[in-house]
């Protein structure tokens, strides 16, 4: 425990009420369905691109890079930082699937109009499992972490977070999720800025490099077997991520014409430095002569060491702004793609507008509980069952890159690729180890997709996109 | 006289031990290593079984300690405390992982990177 | 091995990166604002 928890409690507090307020106060103009799931569809290049930095910075950014530091070293670090690729490269497919979807929702809507029933269905199936384990995970994370760092009971520091990420999320939607963004996005940046040079103030890069060398060599080592493995399988992982998922897709949905595309590039810029300036400060651990009991608090344990109550309030106020701003949207656009998916689009396809935000702002409460429920007997390796859906996500690249460009990406391709790659992904993921997974399932449902796209007789037309929207 | 000294000791005296039952291995050169101890205590490694050459890796009060970034081959590490007593030695052995089918994989792993981005670079056909 | 002036210029550069980056997303935004260009 590195606060008091009274301290913890007033920050809590603090930042709560903040997140609640303006999510409430910028929700007030969110009449339709439209308003509260796309904030207008005129999103500005700075909130569009703090929002997308923002997201893509959870508190496995600021807490597993520094992980990943310690235990893979420099090319650890480096390949944390490759999952940038996956906001650079849906750069130009974010202005590409504006043109083909104007009036679009969310990803689900392009794979019903694009691959049709059956493999809308398995996309589903896989990006739920993903983002409620993502979304399981993060709150699984704050409490632990809440806990690990001012003694805040597990239970109370998770409901906290999950509460009130609801609330505002809930009441203010997509507006109020990119409002936020904006504000963590700076505390994150200027956070971890100040951290890495208050840690550079007591240790230098010399110093460091040296300790490194004499104890700790494997981690200066270019031929690292672990690391190098785990450089293409994070990149890939990440593009899975970034290119399936609703919370990137309704970004691109809802930034002003011609915003897309700048807003991920400049996003994908902005994350990039992020791991090693992150990640570097457990690289000083040793010569700190700070003993880690414990690899996932790495981060926090050089931070107090080094900037003591000031930091540990830091790592704190930098863990509940990365936390914060990925609840909100993992709430907002999953709860964005059941309402459009399923209630509109399978249930009922005459709801009203407004009967749409309601139904999304139930759903975001539904989606609360459910996670609060699941998190609360605090199943440890719960938060590991991420990691199963990198081959689940890995094999949803392929068709949707190709779906996006290619006429003859068919639908026999895009479902034998998920299920292939998928599958092939998830026994390697047992069998090997998850260092190989994504790379594995991204790779088989590669050949699959190119090969029913080549044998492919038919040509799609791009105009049935835009139908039935 | 000794007998009843003896018996008088606190059941709760812990002994200074490491808890891992028998010798750790590593594929990744990292590892945690945890310990019990009647109090303050210094974890020593060496290379070598006759602790020759060993350094203090850490001091204090913790019971745990995460090493990483070894290179292959045998440690072996040491407890002490501060009356002079020492645990028995633990050995770790550290085999990193295939260097060959790390790098078959990072090339596979370029090549499905290098598609993309082409196919994306590329565009539509209209 | 990763020599000791990579990973200066790696954690400067980083660091050094992140701050420019938090004045550039500022400016944006106050650019934004005075433009009524924000959302």
């Amino acid at each position: 425990m590195l606060l008091q928890p009274t301290t913890g409690w007033i920050l809590l507090a603090i930042f709560s009420v903040l997140w609640v307020g303006l999510g409430f106060y910028w929700g007030r103009r969110n009449k339709s369905f439209e308003d509260h799931a796309l904030a207008g569809r005129n999103i500005g290049l700075a909130l569009g691109s703090a929002t997308a930095v923002a997201t893509w910075i959870t508190s496995n950014t600021t807490m597993l890079a520094p992980q990943f530091a310690l235990e893979l070293g420099i090319w650890g670090m480096l390949a944390y930082s490759m999952a940038a690729f996956g906001l650079l490269l849906f750069a130009p497919m974010a202005g590409r699937i504006r043109t083909l979807m104007p009036n679009g929702y969310t990803s689900g809507d392009f794979f019903r109009l694009r691959y049709g029933r059956f493999a809308w269905g398995i996309f589903l199936a896989f990006t739920l499992f993903y983002s409620l384990t993502w979304l399981v995970s993060m709150a699984m994370a704050g409490g632990i972490l809440l806990n690990a760092l001012a003694g805040i009971p597990y239970v109370w520091g998770m409901s906290v977070i999950l509460g009130v990420c609801v609330l505002y999320t809930m009441r203010g939607g997509l507006v109020a999720v990119i409002g936020t963004d904006f504000i963590q996005s700076l505390i994150i940046l200027i956070g971890i800025v100040i951290v890495g040079f208050a840690v550079l103030q007591n240790v230098s890069v010399e110093e460091i490099h040296t300790n490194l060398a004499e104890s700790k060599p494997m981690l200066l080592t270019v031929l690292f077997p672990a690391a190098l493995m785990a450089i293409f399988n994070n990149l890939l992982f990440g593009l899975g991520e970034v290119f399936h998922n609703n919370v990137w897709w309704s970004r691109a949905f809802a930034f002003r014409e011609g915003v897309a595309g700048k807003a991920f590039t400049i996003a994908g810029l902005v994350w990039l430095p992020i791991p090693i300036a992150a990640g570097f400060i457990a690289l000083a651990s040793g010569a700190l002569g700070v003993g880690i009991p414990s690899s996932d608090m790495v981060g926090p344990l050089v931070i107090a060491n080094v900037l003591g109550q000031v930091g540990a309030i830091a790592v704190f106020i930098i863990v509940f702004c990365s936390l914060a701003s990925s609840i909100d949207s993992l709430l907002a656009a999953t709860s964005d793609l059941i309402t459009e998916d399923v209630y509109r689009r399978l249930l009922h396809p005459l709801a009203r507008p407004e009967t749409l935000k309601r139904v999304a702002q139930w759903i975001t409460l539904l989606l609360g509980l459910g996670t609060w429920a699941v998190c609360v007997p605090r199943i440890g390796t719960l938060a590991s069952v991420l990691f199963f859906a990198g081959p689940l996500v890995g094999s949803m690249i392929w068709p949707i890159v190709t779906g996006l460009y290619w006429r003859r990406a068919n639908s026999t391709g895009a479902i034998g690729g998920m299920l292939l790659g998928g599958g092939i992904g998830l026994i390697a993921y047992f069998q090997i180890g998850w260092y190989v997974a994504s790379t594995i399932g991204t790779a088989v449902s590669m050949v699959w997709v190119l090969a029913c796209a080549w044998l492919s007789k038919t040509q799609f037309d791009w105009a049935r996109l835009r139908e039935g929207i | 006289m000794s007998a009843a000294l003896a018996f008088a000791t606190p059941a709760s005296a812990q002994e200074l031990a490491f808890e891992a039952p028998g010798p750790l291995t590593s594929d990744t050169g990292h590892i945690l290593v945890e310990w019990q101890a009647p109090g303050s205590a210094t974890l020593v490694l060496a290379r070598n079984a006759d602790f020759s050459g060993a350094r203090p890796l850490y001091q204090g009060d913790n019971r745990a300690y995460f090493i990483s970034g070894l290179e292959g081959g045998d440690y072996f590490l040491l407890l002490r405390d501060e009356a002079g007593a020492q645990s028995a030695p633990l050995q770790v052995t550290v085999a990193h992982q295939s260097l060959q089918r790390a790098i078959w994989l990072t090339i596979i792993g370029a090549i499905i990177t290098l598609g993309i981005i082409a196919t994306i670079i590329r565009g539509a056909r209209p | 091995m990763f020599s000791s002036g990579f990973l200066t210029v790696l954690v400067y550069g980083a660091l050094v990166w992140c701050a420019i980056s938090s004045v550039a997303l500022l400016a944006m935004l106050v650019r934004d604002l005075l433009q009524g260009r924000t959302w």
